[in-house]
């Protein structure tokens, strides 16, 4: 791996590689297209109807509604006005159309094209089926377009189909349109309606009538065991189309979904925005919620985002109510596509490569400034200054001629060998050396189609991120792959398999013994400018760290996640299902981490060795997940008259898993060329993990609805689960909800033209958790340990430790949420409106247990918990749609959500309120701090702050011009910190608070023509962050700082000279420094003057894309061909320093801002359709 | 139809099943299953073993015991801060503060469970001695700290009345403590037959840490006798008494597997006890901790940080004040220091002295490292030098220094992996305390099988009773003190110089006088021997004076409160029977 190290490039540079890859993306392109000819047909769509005493008309209105299927009347003769009653569910079209006109004498034909011919002309038919005609004559066509209510419309685009040979509808809604061949078909396209399709046939005069468009609300959703239409929700759901997913540059879902869902928070982990990073889900404030997909429970991470066609995120208590014990946090529904029955080969292509590179990433100081600011802070602390007059010498002379001045010399302490970090002379901005440019790119492969009775979906992808990390392999791969069957096995029997696969490989340095992946972050940051990086002999610098990043072995986790599903549906008689599944999930992570022994050179040329990576060993570990699940559940609905609608389901749930894991290490390597257990000749340690979980759960659910204007559910759950005692194990959770849709009111009909829906939901459920709590906290258990930390017989031996105090007590944590939401569509739809307000009361939740004096020889924080915790959450959310259109051509949508919660601790074990702890009135994130007062700028007040010892609570050190002045709130003359509880904080007081407020998201999105633009903003309101550590404040212990360009305006009030400081600067933002980090903490604690605002708007997305037209792509036999480029994360607005990512910039297991960082990407994509 | 009744049975058959939901943890062992053999004895009490103070487990930067003087606060060492105990600047603490129990409730555990055990007693005997001597050494750590502590003879609940008690007079938890001491001896193996030798417990290791036990409690009820941390009615001498009787157990001809380890060589022999990675055949060594880095990187950095580094923990003039010229008589080192400066001072000493000094501070000419890092001999201290590698006084610490040693030297970077053994007990202690106890119940101590086995190792003359004229610059407890005493107290500070054993000793003496209100000083510093910027702050006397600003005016010890930790003030809200100890 030879990297350059230069750095600045444009973000239009095309690497080398990303050639490479494009032009692989050509060779396959044209294998498709030469070898793959196939067409889409229809859409076979299952319907559901129950219509009492409706005209025929309107049973066909309502399948228009429901599907594609488009009816035209031929014969106008045919009596539509004829009553009928109809009730079928999951039925295809013929069976419908034979119950309705089988009796009538009426005769239909269904086309290619969803068309259905009422009483068709023989010469239509035959025009219609073939889609061909002999006829080269052209013809003007003429009409007027109309609403439901018969109203004219203006501006609705009238095209031809399959050009872009159009009009639009003048203010009377008649329009013209010329140069029609008789075989065409007009389309008819208006924003708020239908899009209607007509076959013009030998008509030169064609009206229409235009049907509403009810955008999100007829379209069925997807929700616990079951799909429900959006117009009969009472729950909080919120669906994610796979639109909003696609042509993410986003290794993982978790990625592409961040800003997308109102009320969810997205978090990165300790390691930032690693290759392949997988965030952190919350919905609404707390936990992790449930992932299904198709049902089972399942990585987010794994998932190829292509294969997604929908997901259902149930925020509130009723609507994730029947999961029972395993959603306390929300359930995150995920669809993936299938085939469709009657459907032909279709077959999906896509590919993109990004170019990407670190954002917001920090630089160091050259070299001969950080030792001037280091000797600087040096004599603050009253201390020698670091950097000596020679080395300073030196640096200056190599910045003057880097090429003819070596980077170090022989140590003064030891002359045979190098100089390293203070004492040598060369010039790094170690952030350039180690991250760089890297690269991602994905690969997509679908085909599905479907039989009569056999419908498949198999897809495969693949995904490879770079990483930008350029000094040593850290990088992420995945390979997925899906295969969906659904068989109608008999009329009352269908069977379907789901199998998932996926496959991911993560690598990274394993660094060395001191710490690995997590130190390389720290060891970047606090590596001086001056360090050489290679010796005069050509050998890397151990001090470098880039031997330990590159050489000294390499962390490899291989994970295989295999799921399958297997489901029944029986339908014993009409309107009764039985739905029985069962799944199972093999998951197989094997982690390798070999460590080797790296070497730097002596003076002389001889090795020496690092004695950190000494001994090389090996270790590996294996996990082995194995889940299985049973669902069986059953349905039934009926009616009472013609307005009551029932449905009710009952069933059972268990699920079981079993975890494995083994771990061992050897020392020693024989060959580092074979590394392994067995040729490594050390000792052998080894230790595993066993573990079960099993829950079971009973359920039922009752929908009611009149008319879908009143709309009624409960749900019940009755959960058990294995980890309380037996008496404790089971509990009962009900759920509520109710919704009214108003503007089905009749008495709506005046309102409708301006506010065409509303609908008001309110729900109340409760839920049971047992997933924080531990298993087996009723039993009291012998500790064991291996490797005690004292030597016996030459080796450590293992041990055992005192059993844990008990609570048998222990049981469910309930969460009782209540949800008020509303619905609105105003102006036709254009514009629509979701909003929820909640409130979550968290009751038993797992706290500490009562004080107890420490003579009880337990640790307060492993004293058996008990649940005596309360937490109350309250938050709103709302998602605002605005979809219109200019002339013909040019649509255009903006989207915005909003949400914010805030959860406050309303119940906790913490009498005396101490703020260390969460107590009674704390709102999560609190920050409490000083209140800083401006540095302190004469001598004057410095001598008075030291002789009334003002501020000896903050710090006992000497308080110097340039410390920190804080504000005596107590007015007791001193600063303090009184008894550090909340109702005596002493001189502190809450000065911020660390939750992200106001979270949003802003999508624009437009077309026109063939051409598709859309940006994506995320952002954050409002958050308070107090960062410590040397990413923030630069100084720190004399080694242990890291300078950048951003830290020099520190306070300093001595003249520079050659070999310190940097000149006066009192009217500074940072403190005086001092390499003592004693004398540092003076100021550093957290107080108002360092907090730093955390609010930010991110352009996370932005695309733009080609869609190419299809007469065009009739010709090489593809249906769909579209290009795109676009960028991510390119423009970030906040307050912060050039140096602080706002995403990452408290991020950090070794101290906050030591993750990887944010990373741009520039792509280019692909997607064919054939 | 018969299909879906199937179905709803197997469905129902599936729910019936109750133990479903009955799991056992698969890879943990409950306290039923346990219990069982002399085995499981074994492996609970070897827990208790890293409590034993070593490179790893004390606060004394990488130092262990050597440098925890520095850090716990004794006149002998100094840190870069000076210790607030010393300076009296110590806060009230609300929680922790060294009030932990939990190894109190883990050997309770085992007094209530070991019975269960069916085995014969000589298999599961020396795991009870271990258990008993557990109970002391956690007991005996909790009243050095706090003094008066509640006895517990069992493991509490959470509503165990218990958890109220007051405290019981450390008389009576030190009588317990002497009582599990016993049952100790008794019931541990000789050291020759213990499994493991001299890194197991043994009666041996029992014995000496008896007579430290009731040296400290006898000393302490004898100078604290008459102030708020004395027991009122403690007989001082019953305590000195048992410290005379367990060291004169193990002075009995060929019964206990201990003497003093010498090889001949003065200049060496006392620095090899601390600078050796095997210690096993040591008799001097009666336990010791072991380290070994290929056993999963079981080592620490002593040697890195005893050679090319400092630590920040420095020697002070009044440690070295206590050695004896080489002719056994007292030294005036003011008056030398008047005369020879600097690093030429500190040859001086090393040649005129108490071979024992120049083994424990760095002077000219030592060879520092001499291993794959290179040679390197040690000029002048590091008093200019920075962080963890500066030295605050000129008496640069050396005690467990070992050239050889490949982790030794500063220029490998941080290195972890230095096998230094720990001695945790070793004979020359029994003799210091048995002389001490002898002495300070005014009975004639026999030196010849005691203090003179140390000085003949050291190189140096026998013991003998000398009225020092420098005594009171140094050696000035507040009180008088017979020669014979302060000549014991001294030979104690200079054998066990740098051990740990001075934060106790000036506690129990009730020795505050030694540092309350003075400074501690270094070398006589000469400053042609450094850079000129460098600024050295230094006395009249021209002795480096590092603390100038930071102990203005000395050791600010508050002598009615600082000898004892307070009680956390959120114990005493739990438990108001806590009563808070004097001064807090």
């Amino acid at each position: 791996m030879k990297k350059s190290y230069e750095s600045g490039k444009s973000i239009f540079y095309i690497p080398p590689k990303l050639m490479l890859v494009m032009k692989l993306t050509a060779i396959l392109l044209i294998f498709f297209a030469m070898h793959v000819s196939a067409t889409v047909y229809s859409q076979s769509t299952k319907l559901s109807l129950d219509m009492r005493q409706s005209t025929i008309k309107e049973v066909l209105q309502q399948i228009e509604a429901q599907s594609e299927y488009r009816f035209i009347y031929e014969n106008e003769e045919v009596n539509l006005d004829s009553k009928v009653n109809i009730r079928v569910s999951n039925e295809v079209v013929e069976n419908i159309l034979k119950l309705l006109f089988d009796r009538e004498g009426v005769s239909y034909s269904i086309t290619e094209s969803n068309l259905i011919l009422i009483n068709p002309s023989a010469k239509q038919m035959k025009n219609l089926i073939n889609g061909s005609s002999n006829s080269l004559q052209k013809k003007t066509v003429t009409g007027r377009v109309t609403d439901s209510g018969g109203a004219p419309v203006p501006g609705v685009s009238v095209v031809l189909k399959g050009t872009t040979n159009g009009t639009i509808t003048d203010s009377n809604g008649n329009y013209s349109i010329a140069n029609i061949p008789e075989n065409a078909s007009l389309q008819f396209s208006f924003v708020g309606m239908k899009m209607q399709e007509v076959s013009v046939g030998d008509r030169t005069s064609i009206d229409v009538s235009l049907a509403e468009e009810s955008i999100g609300i007829e379209e069925v959703v997807a929700v616990g065991y079951g799909v429900q239409k959006k117009v009969n929700l009472t729950g909080s759901v919120e669906v994610v189309k796979s639109e909003a997913l696609a042509n993410r540059s986003t290794t993982t879902v978790s990625q592409a979904l961040q800003g997308k869902v109102s009320g969810v928070n997205f978090s990165t982990g300790n390691f930032g925005f690693e290759p392949g990073a997988a965030l952190n889900i919350v919905i609404r404030g707390q936990g992790t919620p449930l992932v299904l997909i198709d049902g089972v429970p399942g990585s987010l991470n794994g998932l190829n985002p292509n294969d997604i066609e929908s997901m259902s995120v149930l925020k509130d208590a009723a609507a994730a109510a029947i999961y029972g014990a395993q959603a306390p946090y929300g359930v995150v529904l995920v669809t993936t596509k299938s085939g469709k029955l009657d459907n032909k080969l279709n077959i999906e292509f896509s590919s993109s490569v990004s170019s990407i590179r670190p954002i917001r990433m920090p630089h160091h100081a050259d070299s001969y400034t950080t030792a001037l600011a280091l000797n600087e802070a040096c004599v603050n602390a009253g201390i020698t200054p670091i950097f000596t007059n020679a080395t300073i010498d030196r640096i200056i002379k190599y910045q003057a001629d880097p090429v003819n001045t070596p980077e170090t010399v022989p140590s003064s302490s030891n002359a045979a060998l190098w100089a390293t970090t203070i004492e040598s002379n060369a010039n790094y901005d170690w952030f350039d050396v180690y991250y760089g440019e890297g690269l991602r790119n994905q690969e997509n492969l679908s085909v599905s189609g479907g039989s009569k009775a056999v419908s498949y979906y198999v897809s495969a992808g693949h995904i490879y991120d770079e990483g930008v990390l350029q000094v040593a392999t850290d990088d992420y791969r995945r390979y997925n792959a899906t295969a969906k069957f659904d068989a109608n096995m008999t009329k009352w029997f269908k069977f379907s398999s789901n199998s998932r696969y996926y496959n991911t490989i993560r690598q990274r340095p394993a660094y060395d013994n001191q710490g690995d992946y997590e130190l390389m972050f720290h060891q970047v940051a606090r590596t001086f400018p001056s360090q050489y990086m290679i010796s005069p002999n050509g050998v890397y610098s151990v001090q470098s760290k880039i031997p330990w990043a590159r050489d000294a072995g390499r962390e490899t986790w291989n994970t295989n996640d295999f799921v399958n599903r297997f489901a029944t549906e029986i339908t014993p008689l009409k309107n009764w299902t039985i739905n029985a599944d069962y799944s199972f999930r093999l998951r197989h992570e094997e982690f390798t981490s070999n460590n080797y022994t790296v070497y730097e050179d002596k003076v002389d040329g001889s090795p020496l060795i690092s004695g950190s990576t000494s001994p090389s060993h090996v270790k590996k570990s294996q996990e082995l997940f194995f889940y299985n699940t049973l669902n069986a559940y059953t349905t039934y609905k009926f009616d009472l008259g013609a307005k009551n609608h029932f449905s009710v389901m009952a069933g059972y749930q268990q699920e079981q898993s079993r975890t494995s894991y083994l771990w061992s290490r050897k020392n020693d390597m024989v060959a580092q060329e074979v590394p392994s257990l067995s040729t490594s000749t050390g000792t052998i340690d080894a230790t595993d993990n066993l573990s079960e979980y099993a829950t079971q759960g009973f359920f039922t659910r009752l929908n009611y609805n009149f008319e879908e204007k009143y709309l009624f559910e409960v749900n019940s759950r009755y959960d058990g689960t294995y980890k309380f005692a037996a008496d404790k194990r089971w509990g009962f959770f009900p759920s509520v909800s109710v919704g009214w849709n108003a503007s089905n009111e009749r008495f709506w009909e005046n309102i409708r033209p301006w506010v065409n829906l509303l609908k008001i939901r309110s729900s109340w459920g409760g839920l049971g958790n047992q997933l924080t709590a531990a298993a087996y906290q009723d039993l009291p258990l012998m500790g064991v340990g291996s490797n005690l930390g004292w030597i016996l017989n030459s080796r450590r031996p293992g041990y055992t430790t005192a059993p844990n105090l008990v609570n048998t007590a222990v049981t469910w944590e309930t969460a009782a949420t209540k949800d008020l939401g509303i619905d609105l569509g105003f102006l036709k739809n254009r514009l629509t409106f979701t909003g929820d307000i909640y409130q979550r009361d968290t009751y038993n939740q797992l706290g500490p247990a009562d004080a107890v004096p420490a003579v009880i020889g337990v640790a307060s924080n492993n004293l058996p918990k008990s649940n005596n915790m309360e937490t109350v959450t309250n938050g709103w959310e709302f998602t605002l749609v605005w979809r219109d259109k200019i002339g013909k051509d040019f649509n255009y949508s903006v989207t915005a959500m909003m949400f914010d919660y805030q959860t406050k601790v309303t119940k906790y074990n913490n009498p005396t309120k101490i703020l260390t702890n969460p107590y009674a009135g704390q709102k999560t994130g609190e920050i409490w701090g000083f209140v800083s007062d401006g540095l302190i700028q004469t001598q004057a007040d410095a001598d008075a702050i030291n002789s009334g010892s003002i501020q000896k609570a903050v710090s006992g050190q000497l308080w110097k011009t340039g410390d920190v002045k804080y504000t005596d709130l107590t007015g007791e003359g001193i600063i303090t910190y009184g008894a550090n509880t909340a109702t005596d904080p002493g001189d502190r007081r809450i000065i911020g608070n660390s939750t992200p407020r106001y979270q949003y998201g802003l999508t624009l999105a437009a077309n026109w023509k063939g051409f598709d633009f859309s940006m994506f903003w995320q952002g954050v309101g409002k958050r308070d962050l107090m960062l410590s550590g040397n990413m923030f404040w630069g100084f720190n212990s004399s080694i242990q700082g890291s300078i950048f360009p951003g830290h020099l305006d520190y306070y300093r009030d001595a003249e520079a000279d050659t070999y310190k400081g940097l000149g006066i600067n009192t009217d500074a933002y940072f403190p005086r420094p001092y390499t003592d980090q004693n004398m540092n903490l003076k100021n550093q604690v957290t107080q108002t003057r360092y907090l730093q605002n955390g609010a930010f708007a991110r352009l996370k997305t932005i695309q733009l894309g080609y869609n190419f037209p299809e007469k065009l792509l009739d010709r090489i036999k593809m249906q769909n061909l579209y290009f795109y480029v676009s960028g991510e994360n390119i423009w970030t607005i906040t307050k912060m320093a050039e140096y602080l990512d706002p995403e990452t910039a408290n991020v950090g297991s070794r101290g906050d801002g030591k993750s990887y960082f944010s990373q741009a990407a520039f792509t280019v994509g692909i997607n064919v359709k054939f | 139809m018969k299909k879906i009744i199937l179905f709803f049975g197997l469905i129902a058959l599936l729910a019936s099943c109750s133990d479903f939901l009955d799991r056992e943890p698969l890879d943990q062992i409950s306290t039923e299953q346990y219990w069982k053999s002399a085995r499981d004895l074994e492996n609970y009490t070897l827990q208790f073993y890293p409590n034993f103070p070593t490179f790893r487990n004390v606060s004394a930067g990488y130092l262990g015991t050597i440098g925890w003087d520095a850090f716990r606060g004794s006149d002998h060492q100094i840190f870069q801060t000076p210790s607030t105990q010393l300076n009296g600047t110590r806060t009230i603490v609300q929680s922790g503060g060294g009030w932990n129990w939990d190894n109190i409730r883990s050997v309770n555990i085992f007094f209530e469970n070991y019975r269960k055990v069916e085995d014969i007693p000589v298999n599961v005997q020396h795991f009870i001695g271990e258990a008993h001597f557990f109970k002391a050494w956690f007991y005996f750590d909790l009243v050095r700290q706090f003094g008066d502590v509640p006895w517990y003879s069992k493991s509490l609940q959470m509503d165990s009345p218990e958890l109220f008690n007051a405290r019981t007079p450390r008389t009576q938890v030190i009588d317990s403590v002497l009582w599990h001491l016993d049952k100790a001896v008794e019931n541990l193996k000789f050291l020759k037959d213990a499994n493991g030798g001299n890194n197991r417990l043994s009666k041996e290791a029992a014995l000496i840490f008896k007579s430290r036990v009731a040296l400290f409690e006898g000393t302490w009820q004898k100078y604290h006798a008459g102030t708020a941390f004395g027991t009122s009615g403690a007989n001082a001498s019953k305590y000195l008494q048992a410290a005379v009787d367990a060291v004169t157990e193990l002075m009995t001809p060929n019964k206990y597997k201990v003497g003093i380890f010498s090889s001949g060589l003065p200049g060496e022999d006392y620095n090899k006890l601390f600078s050796s990675t095997n210690l096993s055949s040591n008799t001097e060594v009666v336990l010791w901790c072991k380290f070994d880095k290929t056993q999963t990187t079981f080592s620490h950095n002593f040697q890195q940080f005893i050679t090319g580094r400092t630590s920040q923990v420095s020697v002070t003039m009044e440690l070295v004040k206590n050695y004896l010229g080489k002719d056994g008589n007292p030294y005036d080192y003011l008056a030398v220091a008047n005369t020879t400066k600097g690093t030429a001072f500190l040859s001086k000493i090393a040649n005129d002295c108490d071979p024992r000094l120049a083994q424990v501070i760095w002077t000219p000419g030592q060879v520092q490292w001499d291993n794959t890092a290179g040679k390197v001999l040690f000029t002048k201290p590091y008093l200019d030098k920075s962080g963890e590698v500066k030295n605050h006084t000129g008496f640069q610490l050396r005690k467990g220094a070992d050239p050889k040693d490949p982790t030794a030297g500063d220029a490998q970077g941080f290195s972890t992996g230095c096998e230094t053994g720990a001695v945790i007990f070793r004979y020359a202690e029994a003799l210091l305390n048995y002389a001490e106890a002898q002495a300070e119940l005014g009975l004639p101590v026999d030196y010849s099988k005691s203090i003179n086995l140390l000085r003949k190792r050291a190189g140096m003359p026998d013991f003998k009773v000398v009225a020092d004229p420098t005594r009171t610059t140094y050696a000035d407890f507040g009180y008088p003190l017979s020669d014979e005493l302060q000549e014991i107290r001294r030979e104690r500070a200079v054998e066990l110089a740098c051990e740990g054993f001075r934060f106790d000793d000036w506690r129990r003496w009730r020795a505050h006088n030694l540092f309350s209100g003075k400074r501690p000083k270094g070398f006589p510093y000469l400053k042609s021997e450094y850079a000129p910027n460098l600024v050295v702050l230094t006395d009249v006397n021209n002795l480096v004076d590092a603390f100038q600003k930071s102990l203005a005016n000395g050791y600010q010890f508050n002598a009615a409160r600082d000898y004892l930790n307070c009680i956390p003030t959120n114990e005493i809200t739990l438990n108001p029977a806590l009563v808070q100890n004097p001064g807090w």
